[in-house]
């Protein structure tokens, strides 16, 4: 399998990972943006420019890592 | 002879139907990035969220804006970027197909933290204009567990 369907598999499977957790996450990080990859937690923080920030210091190659919102208030768009 | 069409599966995350994509941009200095899109046939555009232009490091400011717009309950200065390369996994073969998209940048016009925060949590979305333009369908069938683009 070349490079980008791996990276869009592991994709999908990441999310599949992060909608059977939802529940859990947002208990766990209520209001906090969460970085994830390979179904794992990788930071969290309130404020995404910190979170963007710890990310670069750990050296982290933000290309196939996912960045989201979670909240016990759903959103509406 | 028919012709068999081609699916492109979306997954159903927090109750919306989400693309997955790697996208690529040489002039904005992308490299291959992967990202998730909402299919939302709500709006009539595409647009990057204000937090993967972050994310991105997609430098905007210098960039001229157009018309301002609503969004999420949220307002966003709205900024043209060149096309984007888009790579969407193709469910039979496994293999990608690339498309050449156009889609503008949100930059949210709120300069207290609260309402930054409030702004940042939204998607990216690909409208009505991707599925016109890239000539894709779009195909739910939530009781089955079903949604996909067809092309």
């Amino acid at each position: 399998m070349d490079q980008i369907s791996q990276m869009l598999v592991n994709g999908q499977r990441d999310l599949s990972w992060f909608e059977e957790n939802i529940n859990d996450l947002r208990m766990k990080y209520n209001n906090e943006f969460i970085a994830f990859h390979s179904k794992k937690i990788l930071e969290h923080d309130s404020n995404l420019n910190n979170l963007i920030e710890k990310l670069t210091k750990k050296n982290i190659n933000l290309s196939d890592v996912f960045i989201k919102f979670v909240s016990k208030v759903k959103a509406i768009l | 002879m028919i012709k068999m069409k081609n699916k492109i599966q979306l997954q159903v995350i927090e109750g919306r139907l989400v693309l997955t994509t790697v996208i690529e941009c040489k002039s904005l200095r992308i490299q291959r990035q992967l990202m998730d899109f909402v299919v939302d046939t709500g709006s009539p555009n595409s647009y990057l969220s204000d937090k993967d232009v972050r994310r991105l490091q997609i430098p905007i400011k210098e960039k001229l804006s157009k018309e301002e717009v609503d969004f999420g309950g949220s307002r966003f200065k709205q900024v043209s970027l060149p096309k984007i390369e888009m790579y969407l996994l193709k469910e039979e073969s496994g293999k990608p197909l690339t498309l050449s998209v156009t889609i503008s940048a949100l930059k949210t016009t709120k300069t207290s933290a609260k309402k930054i925060q409030v702004a940042q949590t939204l998607p990216s979305i690909l409208g009505l204009d991707f599925l016109r333009e890239q000539k894709l369908s779009l195909h739910v069938i939530l009781t089955e567990e079903l949604a996909y683009l067809e092309y």
